[in-house]
């Protein structure tokens, strides 16, 4: 049975008859009364014949704000950010890109916004300045204030060293900062990154979560990024939608999706805590499952996990008891609950 | 006095020359980079120039004896056509096909158009830029061309009219071959269209190597014939552009709105996710009634 009250708070994608529908932005997240959403869905559709790749899709986004959208593969997750881009027009809904429609005014879109798809191509016999002000010149800068342009974009992507280097003999990782930097170059207000860290190897994905994090944090950029690296997501932002099969199944902050999916397991305080012992069995297993506030509990041989519905008061007491019955505990932790965590019980894997 | 440049004066020039490349299309200045570092115009223009050069000393030692009373000119200049029409009908149309079509691999379109540049501004970036480059081609032949004048049996008219009609037909056979890169959105259209656009390249310049050779240069033309001509050819040649555009054009465009778009959508999908509200994926363990309610102080008396 659903209940829709559980969710509430969290869940805002019900259509709206002849109006917009609300989108809800994490209450925990900084006061945004005072602002105006930079990136704005509205009701979004798009069909292709009888699949419905973007179904009722809302959310706003915020300056400063790194959004992550989240979801499998076939999600609409693409579909969607392309529609944000202006590649593509939707079937029903529209998106606002500083309060200006996708739909309708388009150019005046394209330069308030920044887009970085998951591949891009690169054009041969150019080097990296010589690539960089071919975009700078496509959003109409001309003289000093196109030198000015790329040179900060080299500065703030360390692409300086690498300046006169043929693009198409560039790292996978200096491919990104490149795209990254030629999405910078006019300076838009909204970042829309697809996929950025796709194919980077650690030390790359670490240089970029940074990036992307003084862009919010220093320049006030708002940013939506999708990704399949949910730890990295887990660091880099501070909300999330999570879509599968064209829907979004919720949104807002990280803490409220952990908050939901402890919800979605009926538990309101809740933390899940593991063990590790110097022998474990059947026995620890039959006396776990008797005490209060305890359950899920699963004993391999030299460790144990289980949840706890109790306070930190009652977790010290249950430590205390597992000492005092002989059971040779030498680890007791709670579990960091990740994105993953929240995406693994919310999606289903659904594809269309 | 010095008349040296100086590096202030360098600089300065240098900047006018930056500046005066604000005024073209981004498109035509990030082509002609790329066309002046890629090895197949290297190769083409070179073996333009260096083919035009040893033709012309070998002929000129050949026919030596002959050069002050026969006319070499119309020969000299049919050769020098030849290598024209190779490149203006083959390697320009080829390299803006190869142009456009490389825009859609790995969605290198989706970053242009996400830019500030329109459509059609696309289109006209790589038409200009193919322009310059039949102008550098042309260059490269233009001191033979004067050579072949100055052997005489060749007027100033049929010269001009040669090379505006090949200016034209490879200017149109450009814009379909733009098209037909515009149209090349998967890797097979691109074979085929490539197939396609050779072919009409091969019709095109055969047929306009045989009106220029046969009409113009061994029959020659009288002024009031080449304008009334190339006039006659200029319309169907603007009717062959004007449908290549457009087709280009649309097939750049990324915001045409489908039939039937709802900006405020009334209808409600029947397609509802089942996990919209998450359930609890892992099963309990134990009943409620088979533990204590809470820690009892007995438990936990050290």
């Amino acid at each position: 049975m659903i209940d829709d009250s559980a969710v509430e708070p969290i869940f805002d994608d019900s259509p709206e008859e002849n109006g917009p529908s609300k989108s809800v932005v994490s209450p925990a997240a900084p006061d945004r009364s005072q602002q105006s959403p930079t990136l704005e869905v509205r009701n979004l559709h798009r069909f292709f014949g009888r699949l419905k790749a973007v179904n009722q899709v809302s959310f706003k986004a915020y300056p400063g704000q790194v959004m992550g959208f989240i979801g499998p593969n076939g999600a609409g997750k693409t579909t969607t950010m392309r529609i944000l881009s202006t590649l593509e027009s939707p079937t029903a809904g529209d998106a606002f890109i500083c309060g200006d429609s996708v739909v309708d005014y388009p150019d005046r879109v394209r330069k308030r916004l920044g887009f970085m798809p998951d591949a891009f191509g690169k054009y041969p016999n150019m080097n990296v300045v010589e690539y960089l002000d071919f975009f700078a010149r496509a959003y109409g800068f001309k003289g000093q204030r196109r030198k000015d342009a790329i040179e900060h974009v080299l500065v703030f992507t360390e692409l300086r060293k690498l300046a006169e280097k043929p693009i198409n003999t560039l790292s996978k990782g200096m491919s990104q900062r490149l795209g990254l930097g030629r999405t910078l170059i006019h300076d838009p207000e909204v970042l829309i990154l697809d996929e950025p860290a796709a194919g980077l190897d650690p030390r790359a994905r670490v240089e970029l979560r940074e990036l992307i994090h003084l862009l919010a944090s220093e320049l006030k950029k708002t940013v939506l990024i999708s990704s399949h690296i949910l730890t990295e997501l887990g660091e880099i932002c501070d909300s999330a939608v999570i879509i599968e099969a064209g829907e979004i199944l919720a949104s807002g902050s990280i803490k409220d999706l952990l908050t939901l999916r402890r919800q979605s397991h009926g538990r309101q305080s809740h933390a899940s805590i593991e063990m590790t012992l110097i022998q474990a069995g059947a026995e620890l297993e039959k006396w776990l499952v008797q005490q209060p506030f305890v359950s899920e509990v699963r004993v391999s041989q030299q460790a144990a996990s289980f949840e706890f519905e109790g306070t930190q008061d009652d977790q010290h007491k249950l430590l205390k008891l597992l000492v005092n019955e002989g059971f040779p505990v030498i680890e007791f932790r709670g579990k960091v609950e990740s994105l993953e965590d929240a995406f693994m019980d919310l999606t289903r894997g659904l594809t269309q | 006095m010095s008349y040296a440049p100086t590096a202030e004066s360098l600089g300065t020039f240098e900047n006018r020359i930056r500046g005066f490349s604000d005024r073209f299309n981004p498109l035509v200045v990030r082509e002609i980079r790329q066309i002046v570092k890629a090895k197949s115009f290297v190769t083409v223009f070179g073996l333009l120039l260096f083919g035009s050069w040893v033709f012309s000393v070998l002929a000129v030692v050949q026919q030596f004896e002959q050069m002050e009373y026969a006319e070499l000119g119309p020969m000299f200049f049919h050769v020098y056509l030849m290598a024209l029409i190779g490149c203006l009908m083959f390697a320009i149309p080829s390299n803006a096909f190869f142009s456009m079509a490389q825009e859609f691999h790995d969605r290198a379109f989706e970053m242009l158009a996400v830019t500030s540049l329109s459509p059609s501004k696309i289109v006209a970036g790589k038409i200009q830029g193919a322009i310059v480059m039949m102008i550098v081609y042309a260059s490269a032949v233009a001191p033979f061309i004067c050579l072949s004048y100055m052997l005489g049996g060749l007027g100033l008219i049929e010269i001009i009219t040669s090379l505006c009609g090949l200016f034209m037909v490879s200017i149109a056979l450009t814009m379909f071959a733009v098209m037909m890169g515009a149209l090349s959105q998967k890797p097979w259209l691109e074979v085929l269209n490539l197939i396609i656009m050779l072919i009409v390249a091969m019709v095109t310049a055969g047929v306009s190597y045989g009106i220029l050779t046969e009409v113009v240069i061994q029959g020659g033309v009288e002024l009031l014939g080449a304008i009334t001509g190339m006039g006659c050819f200029a319309v169907f040649m603007v009717f062959v552009a004007l449908i290549s555009l457009g087709v280009a054009q649309a097939q750049l465009t990324t915001t045409f709105l489908p039939i039937g778009y709802r900006r405020n959508p009334t209808f409600v999908s029947n397609f509802q996710h089942p996990n919209r509200v998450p359930t609890p994926s892992i099963k309990q363990q134990t009943n409620s009634s088979d533990r204590a309610e809470d820690f009892s102080e007995e438990d936990l008396d050290l």
